[in-house]
């Protein structure tokens, strides 16, 4: 199971907390968790494993930048953001999977962490403020700074790789 | 926000879905290392028998108290008042030391110890009366005799009653007499309705008492317990013929039979038939025998304590097997007054399964079925070692109800029936006596 799991189970746990020391040992806890509630896990279809495991995963790393007060690190809200050009589907799809989970490591916690909730775990900004301990304005705003870093960052890379 | 812009989002989100980082070398090891020895408080921790000693004292204190209370109680022997021999007398001498005249009716032979089964009824008199009165159920022609016989007897009568009454049971409160005829000598029954002697043993029906500490878990369990099956013994009717004959011959065991002063040859010497001596009692003379009589026999509550095994199969399911060790006694008193003691020490194995059919947060309800084998590997009755070869079997079946009062401590009832099946020896014993048991058992059980 780790062998099957940790991977993309490591691969979460890098694209909240950035630093790659401090996400193995995130992973290291996490699993330790996983199979201390193993027993509580029914199984109900395909994936319902890793659903499990991500959900328990996440716990872990949001307790961690939870208490690391990683939230209060935050860009400053007063800038407006430059207008920029959002990249299409396709142009995306050309980014290659380690040069975009670089670029979502790059952005500033506060950023990365909003926009890992919103985007890859679809939660609303209320559930976000509700979990991170912030307005959901707050939320908001981050999620729009976070999108044009990188939709510059997706675009300077097509820019270099056409 | 602008929605139609978001797609690229999603792409991203479905891009890195899968996305599996490199991971590092020696993860696994470095996880395993944690999981086998966990130091973090998120991984459930097992306490050792050590640091649970406080648990273990306070049950082995429970168990203890438990069993000398059984004990104590149990101690108290059941009274089974099982009448065998009556002393018996050869002759009714029509006058001592003469040698009664043969006329007189009293040639026909006196018998030696009869054993037979009969009922009969004799009225008690006591010692002042002269005529006994002996009322036999069996229309014989002894009886007319014993009746010709009785009138003549006279005095003697009750030198005899007063002899026999020596050597009757404990409870002659009423100092009432047995008066017995030569033919009737060798009576060997326990008459019903024999007032006031008989004493009705009650069916005590003790419940058992079984303090039963069984851990009862998913895999294996251990448990402890402490108890005793079987009630009290019943009223016993009639006689066997077979417990006469069980119990070992006391070697200097006297009674029964009087010689008969009658059967004189003409130079007036009395034939002692083989075997017998004759010893004097009160200027009667009585044959003693090599074996004696077993009068009484009073069963004691049996005592079992065990270690039982259960081991859960699922779905409620669990089967249950141990060892215990049975302790019964009984004190056999003979036709002489004489008393032994019979104790027989038996090792078992229990076979059960259970099946909790109602199970709850707190309390449960279950079935049992199952029995025990077990073999005597010690016995004594009075200095003679008994061997008894046979295996004891025995089927048992119970409901039971526990209710848990913390999540490692339960307390259960079980009543239920038991059944010994005659092992097939000649020895006495409450199982042999009563093979259908009503039992009540209760206890502790832990759970892991």
């Amino acid at each position: 199971m780790y062998e099957q799991y940790a991977g993309r189970l490591l691969a979460l746990c890098l694209r909240y907390v950035s630093d790659r020391e401090t996400a193995e040992d995130l992973l290291h806890d996490g699993f330790i968790k996983i199979f201390g509630v193993l027993d509580k896990f029914t199984w109900q279809g395909e994936g319902s494993l890793f659903a499990w495991m991500t959900r328990v995963m996440t716990n872990i790393v949001l307790g961690y930048l939870r208490k690391n007060a990683v939230m209060n690190r935050m860009g400053r809200l007063d800038d407006e953001p430059d207008a920029y050009d959002e990249p299409d589907e396709a142009a995306v799809e050309r980014v290659p999977e380690e040069v975009l989970m670089r670029f979502i490591r790059e952005l500033p916690t506060g950023y990365r962490t909003v926009f890992n909730l919103y985007v890859i775990e679809e939660k609303t900004h209320k559930e976000i403020a509700l979990l991170l301990g912030i307005n959901d304005k707050s939320s908001a705003s981050q999620l729009v700074r976070a999108r044009a870093l990188l939709a510059k960052k997706v675009q300077q890379w097509l820019d270099c790789n056409t | 926000m602008k929605q139609e812009n978001d797609l690229w989002l999603k792409k991203i989100k479905t891009q890195l879905r899968d996305y599996s980082e490199p991971l590092p070398a020696g993860g696994w090891e470095r996880l395993e290392q944690s999981l086998s020895a966990p130091k973090t408080p998120s991984v459930p921790t097992r306490k050792g028998w050590w640091s649970r000693r406080w648990e273990w004292a306070a049950v082995a204190a429970i168990f203890i108290t438990t069993f000398l209370i059984t004990w104590w109680v149990l101690r108290t022997p059941v009274v089974d008042v099982h009448r065998s021999a009556e002393p018996a007398l050869a002759v009714m001498p029509d006058a001592l030391p003469q040698p009664p005249v043969p006329d007189e009716g009293l040639a026909s032979p006196i018998p030696v110890v009869k054993q037979q089964q009969r009922t009969a009824h004799i009225s008690r008199t006591p010692i002042s009366e002269e005529k006994p009165s002996i009322i036999y159920k069996e229309g014989s022609a002894a009886n007319n005799e014993v009746g010709a016989t009785n009138s003549g007897v006279g005095a003697t009568n009750s030198d005899a009653s007063a002899t026999n009454s020596g050597v009757g049971t404990k409870e002659a409160a009423t100092a009432p007499s047995t008066q017995q005829q030569p033919d009737a000598a060798q009576k060997s029954t326990a008459p019903t309705g024999q007032q006031p002697k008989y004493r009705p043993s009650g069916t005590l029906n003790l419940p058992d008492r079984k303090k039963n500490l069984t851990a009862q878990a998913a895999k294996w369990a251990v448990g402890l317990s402490v108890g005793n099956t079987g009630t009290g013994s019943s009223v016993n009717n009639g006689m066997d013929n077979a417990i006469l004959a069980l119990h070992p011959p006391m070697m200097s065991a006297k009674q029964s039979g009087k010689p008969d002063l009658a059967d004189t040859k003409d130079d007036g010497i009395v034939e002692i038939p083989e075997g017998q001596d004759v010893y004097f009692e009160n200027g009667v003379p009585f044959y003693s025998k090599e074996t004696a009589q077993v009068k009484d026999i009073r069963h004691s509550m049996p005592i079992s304590v065990g270690v039982s095994f259960r081991r859960g199969l699922g779905s409620g399911f669990s089967v249950e097997t141990g060892l215990m060790y049975t302790y019964l006694s009984s004190e056999i008193e003979y036709s002489n007054a004489e008393k032994s003691n019979q104790n027989l020490h038996y090792i078992g194995i229990p076979l059960r399964a259970n099946w909790n059919f109602v199970s709850r947060n707190r309390w449960g309800l279950y079935l049992s079925a199952g029995g025990a084998v077990e073999k005597s590997v010690y016995g004594k009755s009075g200095d003679q070692r008994l061997n008894v070869k046979p295996l004891q079997f025995s089927l048992l079946g119970v409901i039971g109800a526990q209710y848990n009062l913390t999540k490692r401590i339960g307390i259960y009832l079980e009543p239920g029936v038991s059944y010994y099946f005659d092992d097939g020896s000649d020895v006495e014993t409450i199982r042999k006596k009563n093979p259908l048991n009503f039992t009540l058992q209760a206890g502790f059980r832990l759970t892991y």
